[in-house]
C-alpha cells in the first residue's frame, strides 16, 4: 500500500532535481551569478542531491508495480540510479573544489557528466510513459496517408494495423507492454495480454479489445486511455468490422469495399463521383474576387454568391434588380473572371451590353431568359470556350443563332423555346450538333 | 422594483441562465482582453454566442439545384396502382398473401384484426412508355409522359406506419414533432435567393381528403422562427392583408415600422433572444411580399396554352394544378423552397374511386410542372419532389369485393420521383418483390432521401448541425446516405 503509494509520486519528485539543476546551469554560465557565492551553490547543489536520490528511490518503487516491463525500463532504472550517484558526487566534488583540494575544472566536468545522465535518464522516462517517438514524432511517424489503393494486398496489413500503430501500439510493445500486451504486429495481437486473448474471431462482442475500445472514455477500462489520442469513430468501427469479420491477417480488401460504409474512409477510390469536393478541383482557379467590387454590386441590387464556401467563383444573379441597363453591366468588369454562374434574366439589356458578358471566360451558366438580347448580341460572345448552358428563351433569336452556337466547344444546352428560331432550323441543328440539346418547349396538345 | 426583481419578472428561467452566462462571459473577457470599450465588447460576447450555431450562407460544395419543389402526396398514394407493376397480383388475386413475404413486417392497428389478408389485384392497367420501356399505370398518362425526365425511385421505405409520425418523419428526419423540417433547413441554412420572399413556401390543395395534416410538417423547430414555412391560402388571396387598410399608405407603413424596429433592437440589448431578430424579420419580410405577392398570384400575364398545360383546375385557387404553377413562377423568382401538400392519397376502402380522384387532380400539372420548368430552361437547378409519407399494402383491407376494396398503410416499401435538380433523368430505380411488400434490392431509407436531397443543394448532411439544448442535430439525426446512383 505504502510503497505503491510513494511509487507514485515519482512523477512529482523527479521534476525537482531537473529544475535545481537547470536553475544552477542557468545561474553559473549564461548569468554569471554564482561566481564567488560557492556557500549558496553548495546548498543548491545538497538540495539537488537529494531530491534526486528521492526521485531515483521512489521510481524504484514504482517499478516495482509492473505495468511496464523491457529494454526501456531497465535503462530508465539504471540512468535513474546513475544519476542519483552522481548527484551526490557532484555535492562532494564542489566541496573540495570550494576548499581549493581539487581543480575547480573538476567541478564543472563532474556538473555536465550529471547534467547529461539527467537528461538521458529523463528522456527515457518519458518514452516509458508517452512512448517511443513522442518527442519529435513528425520525424519519426511518418505522416500517415491513411488510403491505400483498392487492390493492394491484405485488410489487415493496409489498412487495420495502421491504425493500432497509430493508437494502440506506443503504449503495447517491446520495451512498454502495459497489461502484458503486446500490439506490434499480429501474432501478438492473436498471443493477447495478462488475460488471455483479447479477441474472438467473428464475435467482437466478447472480445476485450473491441469491448474496451467501445467503453465510455471516461471508464478506466477505456483505451486507448483518456487524455491519449483516441480513435475516430471511423477507426473504432473499422476494428470492430474487422473482428465480426473474421480478424483474419490474410483476408483482402472485398471487391465492393468502396461502398461499404467502414472500409470507405480507409481506401483510395475513384473520388470524382464520390466526393464533390474533387468537383470543384475541377473549376477554374482564380483570384479571390475584390470584395469592395463584391459590396458595391450588392449595395446595386445584385444576388452575389460565391459558388461554395471558400470560393472564388461566384453566383451572380439579377432576381433581385428591377431594372439594368447595358452601361450598369460595366460594373462587373473587375470581376468577370470570377462569374461562372449569371442570370441576367428579365432585364430590359440589348446586344450592346454581350460585349461585358463577353468577357466572362470561365462562365458555363448564362441566363438571358426575356432580355432584349438577339442574334447580333449572341455574335459578341461565340468565344465563351467554357460555357456549357445558354437560356435563350423568350427572346428575339432567331435561325441565325444556331450556327454561332454549334461551334462552342463546351456548350451542351440551349435553350430556345419562344424565339425566333423556327421548328426545321432547330431540327436541322439537332442533325449537326447532336451534342448539343436544344430545348425548344413542348407542344402542348394532350 | 429592483432592476433583479424586473427581471425575474420578464424572462423564463433558461432566458435569465442565459442572460446570466453572457454576462459571466462578458466578466471573464473583460478580465481576459482587458478591452474598455463597451461596444467591442459587445461584438466578442456576440461572437462567442453565435459560434455554435452559423448558418451555412454558402454551400459546401457546388451545388446541382438551387431549388426545391416538394410535391407532397400526403396519405400513402399505392405504390401498386401507379409506379410498381407486379402482375403477380393480378394471378393471385383473391389469395392469401404468402406469410414469408409479410414477414415480421409491421401492420397496422387497422388490419391487425383481421383475419385473412388477401391479394387485392390492383385497379389500373399497365403499358410500357419511355426510352427504357418502364411500366407505368393507366392513372397517370402525364407523369408516363415525362418518364424520360424523372429518376422514379421504387425501393423506399420509412420507419413509420400512421400518418403524422410518417409526414413528419419525411418532412424533419424525425418522428416527433419539433424538428425544423426540410425546408427550415435549407431556409436557415442557405438562406434566400429573392429578398422580396420568404425562402421557404408552402401550399395546401384543398379537395383532397378527410385526412388532416399538422403545422408541424413546416416547422422551424428550434431553428429562428422566420424559417418556418411561409403558408399561402388556398384562397384567391393566398396572402391576407396585402393591401394597406384606408387611410394608410407605404410611406405611414413604412416608419410605423421602423419605429417598430427601433422598440424591438432596444429590447434586445437587454434580452439577447434571437426570436427578437425573427421578428423584424418577419416585419420586414412582409412589408416587401406587399409588394412582390400580386405579381405572382396575377395568373393574367399567362398564355393559354400554359394554362391548358397544367389543367382545367388551374384557375382555381387551391387546387392543385393552381399551386404547381404558382409553385413554378416562385421557382422563376429563385424562392428556394416551395412544398405543396396534396392530401386525398389514404385509400382504405373505396381505391377504385379514389386513386382515379387523386391522380385527375394531380397527375396532369405535376407532368406540366416539370415540362414548364424544363422548356424554361429551370429544371436543371430545380429539384422536383413527388412523394408520400409512406405506401400502401397489397392485401386488402377490409372485404375485398369486386366493387370495392382497399389498402392499409405500409411503410416496407414505395414509390417516389425526383426531377431535375441533378438527379439522373430515366433512371428507374430499386425493386420490390412480386407483392411490392418487401424491397429487395438498393434500399433507399427516407434519411438517405434527404442526405441526397441536401447533397445536391451543395450540402454536406453531416456537416450541417444546429446545437441545441446540449446536443447537435441534423436533418439526417444519426443516419442516412447519399445515394450516389441517383445522380446525373
Ligand atoms: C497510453 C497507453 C495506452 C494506449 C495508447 C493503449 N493502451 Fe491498452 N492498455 C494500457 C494499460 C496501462 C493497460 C493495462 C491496464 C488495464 O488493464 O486497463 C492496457 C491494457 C489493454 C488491454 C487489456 C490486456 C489484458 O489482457 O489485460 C487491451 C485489450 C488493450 N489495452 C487494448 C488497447 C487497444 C486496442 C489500444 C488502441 C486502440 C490500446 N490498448 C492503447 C495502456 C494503453
Amino acid at each position: 500500500m505504502i510503497p505503491e503509494f510513494l511509487g507514485r509520486l515519482h512523477p512529482l519528485v523527479l521534476h525537482i532535481p531537473i529544475g535545481v539543476y537547470v536553475l544552477i546551469f542557468i545561474l553559473q554560465y549564461p548569468m554569471r551569478r554564482l561566481r564567488d557565492r560557492d556557500d549558496i551553490l553548495h546548498s543548491v547543489l545538497i538540495i539537488g542531491a537529494l531530491s534526486a536520490v528521492a526521485a531515483a528511490g521512489l521510481g524504484w518503487l514504482l517499478s516495482l508495480e509492473g505495468d511496464h516491463a523491457g529494454d526501456t525500463l531497465e535503462w530508465h532504472r539504471w540512468l535513474g540510479v546513475a544519476f542519483a550517484v552522481s548527484s551526490v558526487l557532484l555535492a562532494v566534488i564542489h566541496l573540495f573544489a570550494a576548499k581549493g583540494k581539487i581543480p575547480r575544472n573538476a567541478y564543472h566536468t563532474a556538473f555536465f557528466i550529471n547534467l547529461t545522465l539527467m537528461t538521458l535518464a529523463g528522456h527515457n522516462g518519458g518514452n516509458l510513459t508517452h512512448g517511443e517517438g513522442y518527442l519529435l514524432p513528425s520525424f519519426t511517424q511518418q505522416d500517415v496517408s491513411k488510403e491505400v489503393p483498392v487492390d493492394s494486398s491484405a485488410l489487415f496489413h493496409s489498412i487495420v494495423m495502421p491504425v493500432l500503430e497509430r493508437k494502440c501500439v506506443t503504449c503495447h510493445e517491446a520495451g512498454k507492454t502495459k497489461g502484458g500486451l503486446r500490439m506490434d504486429g499480429y501474432a501478438r495481437l492473436l498471443k493477447g495480454g495478462k488475460h488471455g486473448p483479447i479477441f474472438v474471431a467473428g464475435d467482437p462482442m466478447n472480445s476485450e479489445m473491441i469491448r474496451r475500445i467501445h467503453l465510455p472514455i471516461d471508464d478506466e477500462k477505456h483505451m486507448p486511455p483518456a487524455k491519449k489520442p483516441q480513435l475516430t469513430a471511423a477507426e473504432t468501427a473499422l476494428l470492430h468490422w474487422w473482428v465480426l469479420n473474421g480478424a483474419s491477417a490474410t483476408m483482402r480488401l472485398p471487391a465492393d469495399a468502396a461502398s461499404n460504409d467502414t472500409l470507405n474512409p480507409f481506401i483510395k477510390v475513384d473520388a470524382a463521383i464520390m466526393d464533390p469536393l474533387t468537383v470543384m478541383d475541377t473549376l477554374p482557379s482564380v483570384a479571390m474576387p475584390d470584395s469592395t467590387v463584391l459590396r458595391s454590386l450588392k449595395t446595386a441590387g445584385w444576388s452575389v454568391r460565391p459558388i461554395a464556401q471558400g470560393s472564388a467563383l461566384l453566383d451572380l444573379s439579377a432576381v433581385n434588380m428591377s431594372a439594368l441597363s447595358d452601361k450598369d453591366l460595366d460594373a462587373l468588369i473587375p470581376i468577370t473572371a470570377n462569374i461562372l454562374w449569371l442570370d441576367l434574366s428579365g432585364m430590359p439589356i440589348t446586344d450592346a451590353s454581350m460585349s461585358v458578358v463577353a468577357r466572362c471566360k470561365n462562365m458555363r451558366r448564362l441566363s438571358l431568359k426575356g432580355t432584349r438580347v438577339g442574334t447580333e448580341g449572341i455574335r459578341k460572345i461565340v468565344g465563351l470556350t467554357s460555357l456549357q448552358q445558354l437560356n435563350l428563351v423568350n427572346t428575339s433569336a432567331d435561325d441565325a443563332v444556331l450556327p454561332l452556337l454549334g461551334n462552342l466547344p463546351a456548350l451542351d444546352r440551349i435553350y430556345a423555346w419562344q424565339t425566333l428560331i423556327t421548328p426545321s432550323a432547330a431540327e436541322q441543328f439537332r442533325q449537326q450538333s447532336p451534342r448539343i440539346r436544344l430545348e425548344t418547349g413542348f407542344n402542348v396538345k394532350p | 422594483m429592483n432592476d433583479l426583481m424586473k427581471m425575474l419578472h420578464v424572462k423564463g428561467r433558461r432566458d435569465f441562465l442565459r442572460g446570466s452566462v453572457l454576462g459571466l462571459g462578458g466578466l471573464a473577457l473583460d478580465l481576459m482582453t482587458g478591452c474598455k470599450s463597451d461596444a467591442s465588447k459587445k461584438a466578442v460576447v456576440a461572437a462567442m454566442a453565435e459560434e455554435v450555431n452559423r448558418p451555412l450562407v454558402n454551400p459546401h460544395f457546388m451545388p446541382r439545384a438551387k431549388r426545391v419543389i416538394y410535391l407532397f402526396q400526403g396519405g400513402g398514394p399505392s405504390q401498386m396502382e401507379l409506379f410498381d407493376y407486379k402482375p403477380k397480383l393480378y394471378e393471385m388475386h383473391g389469395q392469401e398473401i404468402p406469410p414469408s413475404v409479410i414477414g415480421k413486417n409491421r401492420i397496422s392497428g387497422m388490419v391487425s384484426n383481421q383475419y385473412s389478408f388477401p391479394l387485392a389485384m390492383p385497379s389500373a392497367t399497365f403499358a410500357q412508355y419511355g426510352a427504357n420501356g418502364t411500366w407505368l399505370s393507366e392513372h397517370i398518362p402525364h407523369t408516363a409522359s415525362i418518364i424520360d425526365d424523372i429518376c422514379l425511385v421504387r425501393s423506399m421505405f420509412t420507419e413509420q406506419i400512421n400518418h403524422e409520425p410518417a409526414v413528419i418523419f419525411t418532412q424533419t428526419g424525425n418522428q416527433l414533432s419539433g424538428r425544423p423540417c426540410i425546408g427550415s433547413w435549407l431556409s436557415y441554412g442557405l438562406g434566400s435567393l429573392n429578398e422580396n420572399l420568404p425562402s421557404f413556401i408552402v401550399m395546401l390543395s384543398k379537395g383532397g381528403g378527410d385526412q388532416p395534416i399538422s403545422s408541424a410538417a413546416w416547422s422551424n423547430g428550434f431553428l429562428p422562427s422566420h424559417h418556418q414555412g411561409v403558408q399561402f391560402m388556398s384562397t384567391s388571396d393566398p396572402v391576407p392583408f396585402l393591401n394597406n387598410p384606408a387611410g394608410i399608405d407605404r410611406m405611414d407603413r413604412r416608419r410605423a415600422l421602423d419605429y417598430i424596429k427601433q422598440l424591438d433592437r432596444l429590447q434586445n440589448e437587454t434580452w439577447h433572444d434571437p426570436e427578437v431578430e425573427s421578428q423584424i424579420n418577419q416585419h420586414e419580410m412582409a412589408y416587401r411580399m406587399q409588394m412582390a405577392i400580386p405579381s405572382i398570384t396575377d395568373l393574367s400575364d399567362e398564355p393559354q396554352h400554359i394554362l391548358d398545360m397544367y389543367g382545367e383546375d388551374v384557375l382555381k385557387p387551391g387546387t392543385f394544378a393552381h399551386n404547381c404553377i404558382i409553385a413554378r413562377r416562385l421557382a422563376e423568382r429563385d424562392v428556394r423552397f416551395v412544398q405543396l401538400y396534396h392530401l386525398g392519397w389514404d385509400h382504405h376502402g373505396g381505391l377504385q374511386g379514389g386513386i382515379r380522384r387523386a391522380t385527375k387532380q394531380t397527375d396532369q400539372a405535376s407532368a406540366a410542372l416539370v415540362k414548364d420548368l424544363k422548356q424554361r430552361g429551370l429544371l436543371d437547378d430545380t429539384l422536383v419532389v413527388w412523394g408520400g409519407e409512406f405506401g400502401r399494402t397489397s392485401f386488402c383491407q377490409g372485404k375485398l369485393t369486386p366493387e370495392s376494396f382497399g389498402r392499409d398503410h405500409h411503410p416496407g416499401a414505395y414509390s417516389m420521383w425526383m426531377a431535375g435538380g441533378g438527379t439522373k433523368a430515366g433512371l428507374v430505380y430499386g425493386e420490390t418483390d412480386d407483392f411490392a411488400h418487401n424491397v429487395v434490392k438498393d434500399k433507399v431509407h427516407v434519411h438517405d432521401f434527404q442526405a441526397t436531397l441536401l447533397h445536391l443543394m451543395g450540402i454536406d448532411h453531416e456537416k450541417f448541425t444546429y446545437k441545441e439544448q446540449g446536443r447537435r442535430y441534423r436533418l439526417t439525426d444519426v443516419s442516412g446516405h447519399v445515394n450516389h446512383a441517383l445522380l446525373a
